[in-house]
């Protein structure tokens, strides 16, 4: 029976718009926007600055694919912004060139839903146009005031469909001012131009005839690569005396430093001793360290309830341990909590996980982060500990924060900055020895893998949810991956808290893999085929490639010689190695055993497979893929 | 993953029937078979079936109970009450059960709300009121959530919900669940009058109707459940423990005798709903007909049939989520082209009464969620509406508009229905309701064929594939949304995926495409797909000949080589078909070793009749390889006990798909 993959594939591309522009000009068959337009205006209220900012969006809908497609578009605001003035409708052509508008009034507000907060209290519109047909236009005009500047609105100057024309506009009066960080353009593809009145100024970004932005899978998220502009307010003048919002970090912190001041001043008997317990016999601080950090990952479930300014304060500690659940800031919270009774010193940490970008310094605004650790010194190096990881290993850091910079509480007015770092593929280690008997032409296989690094925690993650019968239905597939025709005999999976170097075992039966020709046996002992199906295809795209971690991968495959036979046919030994990735295969015959070593690595600074090494890259898939459809031969003695 | 069953938004025009005759005063309810105790110091419970202390969670406890009671000030109102006790086992089951959402409806507020957790130590933690919140989903619906604070393994979660509803004379409910259950209860308690009836499905214990005082009880149990699983080529909802229940006699208003709510009352009210159409509206619809020149042009009742299906199905939008009845009206439809579900029958019903074709309007259900039972009429199973031509004897799903006639969704079909029947009698015309299995398509109208044609550049380093894929019927029909709604090279990117031959990355290119509309789906015309693959993985090298894996032209093969003990019986969506020419031009100078592999032949007959089979022959004709191969599923419904032989043809499709063939030196 053929395996099917279409309806996945179908409903992801339908949910993804499915709509693609020639690469020239842009495609204004189907369906396109003909205007978006976002005119921000800063306004002293009372004492502050809040902007109001006015979007107007038109969608056109020039074919029936677009018609039964789009019908649907939703907005999205936080609690510290109020939406206004909101008017959705559709123009629609009539017979002899009139039109007709239809107003939509039924919208339904409710609060965004996300698979990692249970509860959040960010609001979306749903809005359904209604009637469209073949040449209508779907307006959409609403207002949005924010009182919260430390926050900006993004300019992005692509979108995933077509834009006609693009306008953003900033009104900033005088007493204000303002800076701009502009990431990822292209020459020549906004045009601006600055308008200086006597109590204002107008900036003014424009562009027109925009290609849609092509999405990847295995792109990091937009901000990465997708042309933006971010507006800051620096400072301002009020009554003669210059106050600051973001002009630096520092303003930044003063803000954020608010919301923990009063995080765990009361001390606590009953956490005392419930730190004294798990540090119970530990010797060293780093051990005492090590254990509340365990402890505090293992207990704790990941549940998120945000709501209002609330959403960025940590919960007590002893809050957060009666419930036995939390956030990253409560899980932070109450690592601080612990190892202040212990009299250990921990510090409260802001960070950006990988989806954001920035640096503190490029963009001192709430947009640069969306996460809280711990970080505790070792010696003159600091630890980071995310308890969101439940089996994070102490002393690395949670994959999604490798490689960006953490805003480290010191005192009330003091932070450092502090660079995560991106951990190297040595560390990161798979390791899989995989005997191989013939029996006949099938194959019998007794593999062992194990796992160091960053690795051995993301396989943690997901064995951890698994039942006895998960395991074995995830050791069954393992198995498939080598063929589906492959039976499991056996398997060790590695149980709780102990997933780094343990043996991960399989024992397997392949019928047929062998094939025998007259007095010859042609094995492809290659039962693992890495980065096999990596090749990029699009190589033209401006989007990166972008890894969770760095990997490298040993793997000896011992190959019996069968009994009466001899190896005629061996491949050659190959390297093949680039700044960043590459791999080693070797064949020595020792024994009764042909061994095939091969090492695979790739570790890169950033985490991120540039534009610029597509090519060597999929050179090294296709010398891979060579090497993968090697055969040892072996010829019958008798 | 339990079925919600009292937050069904409103369906259909039938739900919105009320029987307010029910509005005799009734007492309050304290006669009930269901206690529901929120003890103050509880203790944890002992687990009714040691295996399932293997699972990730169990359902200690679930208890259910609709109590409706009418009053002169509020008119009928249900309340609905809910306890259940979880015990959780490991990691995933606290995953699954700390976080905690109970649905209400907007106008009816949940009126208490409890919830704690009992740990293995004894002690007890309960939540305070703020740990409930609010939250609006975007369909508008509501929910209670809340996260059982103080969880750990080992631990029970306990909780009691009770809550107004809207008032609902029929439903379902479903006591089982993916982990194991120990007991599970549902009671409806209703005023004296009001007698409901229930049947169950898969060990569920009914005791009927009891009088006690001046409440009624109907009552369903089923107890000691294990944990569903699904499994590969099977339905699996249909296997949970559940009833149907339906309100049957109002003896305020009816006698003792009259059974209300029935198939035959549907009818009459489907009749009145749907074909009472207002004398200015039909004008309308024939003046829309007789005025385009297309149809007009129709010379039969089949073209008739087929036209009105397409132009409303490409020139209308269908927004099921539209729950407003201005939206409903053929003049509004007519002027708007949209409209909902509903909205959409209505036009169909309309179009075809003004036109005089003859048809008749039925109800099923899809057999893969839940068959339809005749033998108990629950208005609830009224789900997917179908239309019936009798002078040309095919069907039609008006509000499925990825579908022509004469195909609907596989699922509804080798399903019983409920058709809506009407009489006329001179002037007079009367509906009533009548039972018929809609049967199922053939595997020969639901085919996939591949020609595949084979040729070696001459270094021997690469393979040309030419494929073209023909399909017809459901076959067709599933993959037509791709080259209707897709833009060409996000249509080239699902194609690849639909042809590549395995998993390695091949560069593919030159794509055809033939009868990609809706409408050459009614004209039997064969969708084609053809492309050109430039293969280097299919052909190995080993020493001075080449390993063809020429199994692999057939396309990747799903496998049930290593299953767990089979649950259920073997459920696909239709019955279907493959018939594949494999043409492979052998290089120069080689001739062809291992070829006898190909010849392959499983068979799996029953009760005498050929249930599935895979075959596949080869001959050399000259220089050329030539592989047939043909592989049908007869039947969407074969029972478990035949398992084993069904599943060693999918294997024998999957087994095909490792052969190779060897080139030598001549």
């Amino acid at each position: 029976m053929k395996l099917s993959t279409r309806p996945l594939l179908l409903l992801f591309f339908l949910l993804n718009g499915g709509l693609v522009a020639p690469t020239f000009g842009i495609n204004t068959n189907s369906f396109y926007m003909s205007l978006f337009s976002q005119k921000t205006e800063i306004i002293i209220k009372d004492t502050a600055p809040i902007t109001k900012t006015k979007y107007e969006l038109i969608f056109n809908i020039n074919d029936e694919r677009a018609v039964a497609i789009f019908h649907s578009y939703t907005l999205y605001y936080s609690f510290f912004d109020k939406l206004e003035d909101l008017k959705v409708y559709t123009v629609n052509p009539q017979p002899g060139g009139k039109s007709k508008r239809i107003d939509i009034k039924d919208f339904t507000t409710n609060n965004a839903t996300s698979s990692s907060v249970f509860f959040d209290d960010q609001k979306e519109i749903n809005i359904n146009f209604l009637g469209l047909t073949v040449g209508s236009q779907a307006h959409i005009e609403y207002t949005v005031t924010t009182s919260e500047t430390h926050f900006t609105d993004v300019m992005y100057i692509r979108s995933y469909m077509p834009i006609e024309k693009l306008q953003y506009e900033l009104t900033v009066p005088k007493n204000v001012h303002v800076s701009f960080l502009e990431k990822n353009m292209i020459p020549d593809l906004v045009r601006y131009t600055k308008e200086e009145k006597k109590n204002e100024t107008i900036h003014y970004w424009s562009s027109a005839n925009i290609d849609e932005e092509k999405r990847y899978d295995d792109a990091p998220s937009r901000a990465y690569y997708s042309p933006h502009i971010i507006f800051k307010i620096d400072d301002y003048e009020h009554k003669g005396k210059l106050r600051r919002i973001a002009k630096s970090p520092q303003d930044l912190y003063d803000f954020y430093v608010h919301n923990i001041r009063e995080v765990n001043k009361q001390r606590s008997p009953v956490l005392k001793q419930l730190a004294d317990s798990i540090v119970a016999g530990a010797q060293s601080e780093r051990e005492k360290v090590k254990r509340i950090y365990d402890w505090v990952k293992t207990n704790i479930r990941y549940v998120a309830f945000e709501a209002g300014y609330g959403g960025y304060v940590p919960r007590q500690a002893t809050l957060v341990c009666n419930n036995k659940y939390g956030d990253c800031k409560d899980m932070s919270s109450l690592q601080f909590g612990l190892l202040q009774e212990l009299g250990i010193e921990g510090h409260l940490t802001w960070i950006g996980t990988r989806a954001i970008p920035y640096t503190y310094d490029e963009v001192p605004l709430m947009n640069v982060d969306n996460h809280m650790i711990l970080s505790v010194k070792d010696g003159s190096d600091w630890v980071f500990l995310d308890g969101t990881d439940p089996n994070g290993v102490y002393g690395l850091p949670a994959p999604h924060i490798q490689g960006k910079e953490a805003m480290i509480y010191l005192t009330d007015s003091t932070y450092t900055l502090a660079k995560v770092p991106v951990i190297d593929s040595k560390i990161n280690l798979m390791t899989d020895t995989i005997v191989i008997q013939l029996k006949g032409n099938d194959l019998q296989v007794k593999s062992t893998s194990r796992y160091h690094g960053l690795i051995a925690g993301v396989i943690g993650n997901s064995l951890m949810y698994m039942t006895e019968k998960d395991k074995e239905d995830f050791a069954k597939e393992t198995a498939r991956r080598v063929s589906n025709n492959a039976i499991l005999s056996a398997h060790t999976v590695p149980s709780d808290g102990s997933y780094i170097a343990a043996p991960f075992g399989l024992e397997y039966s392949v019928k047929n893999y062998v094939r025998e020709i007259d007095k010859e046996k042609y094995m492809n002992p290659f039962l693992v085929k890495e980065f096999q199906n990596d090749h990029i295809s699009d190589t033209d795209r401006i989007a990166p490639v972008s890894y969770k971690y760095n990997l490298s991968s040993s793997t000896t495959y011992m190959v019996a010689v069968p009994e009466g036979y001899k190896i005629t046919y061996q491949p050659k030994n190959t390297i093949f190695k680039q700044a960043h990735f590459g791999f080693e295969v070797s064949f020595t015959q020792s024994g009764q055993y042909m061994i095939c070593h091969q090492t695979n690595y790739i570790n890169l600074p950033d985490l991120l497979l540039h534009k610029e090494e597509f090519t060597q890259w999929n050179l090294y898939v296709k010398k891979l893929n060579e090497l993968y459809s090697e055969t040892i031969i072996f010829e019958s003695i008798k | 993953m339990q079925i919600s069953q009292y937050c069904n938004k409103r369906t259909s025009w039938l739900t919105t029937v009320s029987i307010l005759s029910i509005l005799i005063l009734s007492a309050t309810a304290h006669a009930q078979r269901m206690k529901f105790d929120w003890s103050g110091s509880p203790a944890l419970h002992k687990v009714c079936n040691e295996s399932f202390l293997k699972e990730s969670a169990v359902i200690l406890s679930e208890k259910v109970q609709f109590n409706i009671q009418t009053d002169k000030k509020e008119g009928a109102i249900v309340t609905r009450r809910l306890h259940k006790l979880i015990k959780v086992i490991d990691e995933k089951g606290i995953e699954i059960y700390n976080k905690i959402n109970i649905a209400y409806y907007s106008d009816y507020p949940i009126s208490e709300i409890k919830a704690r957790c009992i740990l293995p130590s004894g002690k007890v933690i309960e939540l305070k009121p703020d740990a409930f919140k609010d939250l609006k989903e975007e369909d508008g619906s509501l929910k209670k959530i809340f996260a059982i604070e103080g969880i750990e393994k080992g631990a029970e979660i306990e909780y009691m919900v009770t809550m107004k509803q809207p008032l609902r004379f029929y439903g379902s409910y479903v006591f089982q669940d993916f982990v194991p259950t120990c007991s599970s209860e549902f009671e409806i308690l209703s005023p004296a009058h009001l007698l409901f009836e229930m049947k169950g499905y898969n060990d569920v214990k009914i005791e009927t109707d009891t009088l006690m005082g001046e409440v009624r009880s109907v009552y369903g149990k089923a107890e000691n459940l294990p944990g569903l699983e699904e499994e590969k080529m099977a339905s699996y909802l249909p296997h949970f423990a559940q009833l149907d229940y339906s309100l049957a006699y109002n003896t305020g208003t009816m006698g003792k005798n009259i059974r209300i709510l029935t198939w035959d009352e549907a009818a009459k009210k489907i009749y009145k709903n749907y074909f009472d159409v207002p004398e200015k509206d039909m004008k309308e619809l024939k003046k829309l007909l007789t005025q385009n020149k297309e149809f007009m042009a129709c010379s039969n009742m089949a073209e008739k049939q087929e036209w009105i299906e397409n132009y409303v199905k490409s020139n209308f939008v269908l927004q099921t989520n539209l729950d407003n009845e201005d939206v409903e009206t053929i003049p509004f439809i007519l002027k708007n082209k949209f409209s909902n579900s509903n909205g959409m029958k209505y036009l169909f019903v309309a179009l075809f009464i003004s036109q005089d074709i003859p048809f008749d309007l039925g109800y099923t259900t899809n057999r893969m969620t839940k068959p339809f039972d005749y033998s108990f009429a629950n208005w609830d199973n009224l789900k997917n509406c179908v239309l019936y031509f009798p002078d040309t004897k095919r069907y039609m799903a008006p509000t499925e508009f990825g579908y022509r006639m004469p195909y609907i969704p596989a699922t509804w079909c080798n399903n019983a229905s409920m058709f809506c029947k009407v009489l006329s009698l001179g002037e007079v015309k009367a509906a009533h309701a009548e039972k018929r299995m809609i049967p199922e398509f053939s595997a020969e109208t639901n085919y996939h064929n591949h020609d595949v044609e084979v040729n070696f550049t001459a270094g021997m380093d690469s393979t040309i594939i030419q494929l073209k894929n023909t399909l017809g019927g459901l076959s067709a029909l599933e993959l037509m949304p791709i080259f209707v709604y897709l833009e060409k090279e996000k249509r080239d990117d699902v194609t690849k995926d639909i042809l590549r031959l395995n998993d390695k990355e091949d560069k593919m290119t030159n794509y055809k495409y033939e009868n990609t509309q809706f409408s050459a789906i009614t004209k039997n015309k064969p969708l084609t797909i053809s492309a050109t693959i430039y293969a280097t993985n299919n052909l190995e090298k080993a020493g001075n000949k080449y390993i063809f894996h020429v199994g692999e032209l057939i396309g990747r093969q799903s496998e049930m080589y290593q299953e767990r003990a089979r649950q259920f019986d073997i459920d696909i969506d239709n019955p279907h078909q493959y018939s594949r020419k494999l043409r492979i031009h052998i290089p120069p100078g080689y001739k062809v070793n291992n070829a006898d592999k190909l010849n392959m032949n499983v068979v799996h007959n029953f009760n005498g009749k050929e249930v599935c089979k895979f075959v596949s022959s080869y001959q050399i004709n000259g220089s050329v390889l030539e592989v047939t191969v043909f592989e049908v599923y007869h039947d969407s419904h074969t029972p478990k006990s035949e398992f084993e032989n069904y599943s060693k043809v999918v294997n024998a499709a999957a087994d095909f798909n490792k052969i190779v063939v060897i080139f030598e030196k001549i």
